[in-house]
């Protein structure tokens, strides 16, 4: 757990905290005991600024300003909404609405999500996440060679044969040319990303080249399309990138981590001060998978 | 707090890191015979690379994905957005709708996501309760028929609802409200921040769905542009007044919008076999003639028909090809989109690709103009954010299809009315667009696109050449550069020949090779459509090169290449390359060539017949098939042709 109270989460759950504080002070569900709400106030004050809100999104609406009898309207059904929702919520009625449940829940994780998207992260962090992660941004190896193709296909059995009196004509300096057999593919690979191999040779084979001894004909080495005797001219190693040149994307992926980790941990802080209990009944077991898919099937 | 925010916490976030990737501008332009020449002047550099300005590679992709925000897909339960569509495509594992995991063979080179123009975004606020939603009596049912475990009858019901144009205007989000810009903004935001010049293109694009009386006339429309041009404007829709169902209507808003941003798009027609007649009409559409200005307006737009997808493979069709014996491959033939009109044989002629490419020849001697030019690609048309089509990987057409002992037997769709009910078996594993670019960027594959320099396949990621000219010798195939000959002598597939030299007929130089971790290749054919004199069309398909020629010849006296056998164990859905070829090349002649005569020829690769993605399914689930259940096939490919004009 400790991990995830560096610096700016903890920020983040002071404001998370301050939130609730402000909820109970309000005299909120969250500070009541179930089953109690508290009494509505009778006394509602309709601010100049929510007059003014409201003025604007009819004028967007209407293409005008609202005349003198539709200003009064928006008020008084603003007043309307205002004792609906009190009278509302003292009775009790936002409790078993799954809408509303699911509604103040998103409300909630938007918070977090918000408060989790303020700050920005120093190089430091983009740097420490990056060396946490190096699988996600390494550079590929790159290699570029030369090669000479074997049609096992067309030689059947004396392919392999084939393959190894060619490689030693190659080791004796025959034109690479003038061997083996066409291949739709270039037998001549400049410096390329080992992804970039394996998309055209297939992975084994791109996996092989990293094993061959440079500068020398080698092989066979075997592909999805037969027989290969190899040339590699250059191998260059895979690195981690400098910071500059994914910066936005270990950025990108250190903010979702974040929110990720922020939302989990304000829900771990929050769970903790409530008792749950489950009261389990028989058929409580295996019903809810079949619920979740249900939605499903046409 | 009115955000649509959909499944993915992050997203909120991600809007602020909007990644503006700047793509490399770059205009391959058209390669003519001039142009090739010039790369290979009479005295070639030492280097045989040097100079080289030519596509070297295809690039593989889908032009057509739905995720959760077309409201189909999102109705069957996809949850999946566009970025985690993206991701996918990319090579990463994800988990699907289904909470299965899942993930590619090998990452693709290109995606579009397309999801559905009418109501794009709009299951997401439904199931997120939007507050506008929540205040119609409509959204709200369907919100709580949702949480409360009825989803499916809400997806049905909302489906029947957006068909017969009952959805209330109150929530439908329709171009111009908020909730409509932020789906379509969004879209155009995971494309951007996909998008990875060089490795991965992540195409900004939508579906423009006409479906008037279920019959499918859909388009899917890219942008070649990134979004600053993309985000100025909001996709068309089908539904009037801002929107219509015919396609000249569409063409209309492409225009606008080039004339507006001085951008670049095109649109994609798909499944003609679910059109009822109505994908290549030669007389009329929608009540008007079919006269030049329609026809150069839509080959203007329509460059490319997407040949095959999960929804059937629309190719030719046995009824109208009795002489093609690999006519019969996943046909769906029983009705339109919506079976609510069962097929009769009268409309196959106008719904599918071969013969709309010689209706297109007809109407080009009347009019002037071709309107049926096209090129050929495959895409998924999946709804579930995942363009999984490998037979073996198989993520199916819908959420509901996902892996499951389940879709063997399942019943897809059925309307006792009419008749028409497709199983879920019937669906396929298929397909991909291969583009040959001169780089993986946007600019350089849609170019590639709108060239024509397209092939489809079923799936499998085989690499197939097509070049025609008038001087290809046979020793041409043995060339250890055969591109470089292909350019220098012809045109590569999706060109023109024209004004034959007089005494010569075309050539073509035809290669394929196995995909790297899938199956040999059975054999090559070229496809050929002609006009006669008195004004009918005629096709005939010649096998050109085949695997195992050393064994295999064609029968003397019916002139038929026997087949290349099987080595499919359909219990263990397992098979050998132990028949066909790795690798197959020839140059062919067109032995009946008539100078007088407009033709097309395009190339058709077929691989040795490989377990079907039911075999995979029976095998890993224990399942019997119904009786009937097609468990083998041969992948396959399709060129985008080369035409012959007098």
């Amino acid at each position: 757990m400790e991990k995830f109270f560096r610096e700016p989460l903890v920020h983040f759950l002071l404001i998370g905290a301050g939130l609730f504080l402000l909820f109970g002070w309000r005299g909120g569900p969250a500070s009541l005991p179930a089953g109690q709400t508290g009494p509505p106030s009778a006394k509602i004050v309709v601010p100049q600024s929510d007059i003014d809100q409201m003025t604007a999104t009819f004028t967007r609406t209407w293409q005008r300003p609202p005349t003198e009898e539709e200003a009064k309207g928006l008020v008084e059904d603003f007043v309307r909404n205002e004792i609906y929702y009190r009278e509302a919520l003292a009775i009790g009625l936002d409790r078993d609405d799954s809408v509303i449940r699911r509604r103040m829940r998103q409300k909630m994780e938007f918070i977090f999500e918000d408060i989790a998207a303020q700050t920005e992260p120093t190089d430091e962090e983009l740097l420490a996440y990056m060396k946490k992660h190096p699988d996600s941004y390494l550079v590929d190896p790159q290699i570029a060679f030369r090669h000479v193709y074997v049609n096992a296909a067309k030689r059947g059995k004396n392919a392999g044969t084939d393959a190894l009196e060619i490689l030693a004509k190659l080791n004796a300096g025959a034109d690479p040319d003038g061997v083996g057999d066409p291949l739709l593919l270039a037998s001549e690979v400049p410096l390329s990303p080992l992804w970039d191999i394996s998309k055209q040779f297939g992975e084994p084979f791109s996996r092989k080249l990293l094993e061959l001894k440079p500068a020398t004909w080698t092989g066979p080495v075997q592909s999805g399309f037969g027989l290969h005797l190899v040339f590699v001219r250059k191998r260059v190693g895979g690195r981690l990138p400098d910071l500059k040149e994914v910066r936005e994307i270990v950025k990108r992926d250190l903010m979702a981590e974040r929110q990720k980790e922020l939302k989990d941990a304000a829900y771990a802080k929050l769970r903790e001060r409530y008792v749950v209990i489950i009261e389990k009944t028989k058929a409580d077991n295996k019903t809810s998978a079949a619920t979740l898919r249900g939605g499903a099937q046409p | 707090m009115t955000r649509n925010t959909y499944r993915s916490p992050v997203v909120s976030v991600l809007i602020a890191l909007v990644l503006a990737l700047p793509a490399l501008a770059h205009d391959a332009g058209m390669l003519d015979k001039e142009s090739a020449e010039k790369a290979f002047p009479a005295k070639p550099p030492y280097s045989p690379y040097a100079g080289r300005n030519f596509p070297t590679r295809p690039f593989f992709g889908d032009t057509h994905l739905h995720t959760g925000f077309s409201m189909d897909a999102g109705a069957f339960g996809c949850r999946l957005t566009p970025r985690d569509a993206y991701v996918f495509a990319k090579g990463k594992e994800i988990a699907a709708s289904s909470g299965q995991p899942v993930k590619l063979s090998r990452p693709l080179d290109f995606l579009v996501v397309a999801d559905h123009s009418d109501g794009m975004g709009f299951f997401p606020l439904i199931v997120g309760g939007d507050p506008k939603i929540m205040a119609d009596p409509q959204g709200r049912k369907w919100n709580e028929m949702i949480h409360s475990g009825k989803g499916a009858e809400a997806a049905i019901d909302i489906i029947t609802n957006f068909g017969k144009g009952t959805i209330s205007k109150a929530i439908l989000p329709l171009p111009g409200t908020p909730a409509y810009r932020g789906a379509w903004q969004e879209t155009i935001k995971a494309a951007e921040e996909a998008n990875d010049p060089g490795r991965f293109t992540a195409f900004i694009g939508y579906e423009w769905t006409s479906n008037t009386g279920g019959n499918n006339l859909h388009r899917n429309v890219v942008f070649r542009d990134n979004a600053d041009k993309a985000s100025r404007v909001e996709p068309f829709t089908t539904i009037k007044p801002l929107g219509s169902d015919n396609p000249t209507e569409l063409w209309k808003w492409m225009a606008a919008y080039e004339e507006k941003t001085g951008g670049d798009v095109l649109a994609i027609a798909h499944n003609g076999n679910l059109s009822n007649g109505r994908m290549f009409p030669v007389v009329e559409a929608f009540g008007k003639k079919i006269d030049r200005e329609h026809a150069e307006t839509r080959a203007r737009w329509e460059r490319l028909y997407e040949v095959t997808q999960t929804k059937g493979t629309g190719e030719s069709h046995p009824y109208l090809s009795p002489n093609d014996e690999f006519a019969n491959f996943e046909i769906w033939d029983k009705g339109n989109l919506d079976g609510s009109v069962a097929k009769t044989k009268d409309m196959l002629e106008f719904e599918y690709a071969r013969s709309g490419l010689k209706l297109g020849l007809k109407i080009e001697k009347e009019l002037g103009t071709n309107p049926y030019k096209f090129g050929m690609i495959g895409s998924s048309d999946a709804h579930t954010g995942l363009a999984a089509m490998e037979e073996e990987n198989f993520f199916g057409k819908t959420t509901p299809q996902e892996p499951s002992p389940e879709r063997m037997t399942k019943t897809f769709f059925d309307n006792p009315k009419s008749g028409v009910k497709v199983m879920d078996w019937e669906v396929s594993a298929s397909g991909y667009a291969a583009v040959w670019a001169t780089e993986n960027t946007r600019e350089a594959l849609f170019d590639a696109m709108e060239r024509r320099e397209t092939y489809g396949t079923t799936g499998p990621r085989m690499i197939v050449r097509f070049f025609g000219g008038w001087d290809f010798e046979p020793k041409d195939a043995h060339n250890r550069l055969p591109a470089a000959i292909g350019y220098a002598k012809g045109v590569p597939m999706g060109g023109d020949l024209l004004e034959a030299p007089a005494g010569k007929a075309p050539t073509f130089l035809v290669a394929a090779l196995k995909d790297s971790i899938g199956a040999n290749l059975d054999r090559i054919q070229i496809i050929k459509g002609w006009l006669n004199a008195k004004g009918e069309v005629h096709e005939k398909i010649y096998d050109v090169v085949w695997g195992d020629a050393d064994k295999r010849k064609p029968d003397a006296k019916t002139g038929k290449l026997p087949p290349v056998g099987s080595t499919v164990d359909v219990a263990n859905a397992t098979w050998t390359n132990t028949i066909g070829d790795p690798e197959l090349i020839t140059v062919w002649k067109d032995p009946e060539f008539d100078p007088k005569q407009r033709a097309f020829y395009y190339a058709r690769v077929l691989e040795i017949p490989t377990p079907r993605w039911t075999a995979y399914d029976a095998k890993r689930f224990g399942v019997k098939p119904l009786p009937g259940t097609t468990m083998t096939l041969q992948e396959r490919a399709y060129t985008s042709p080369i035409w012959y004009t007098p």
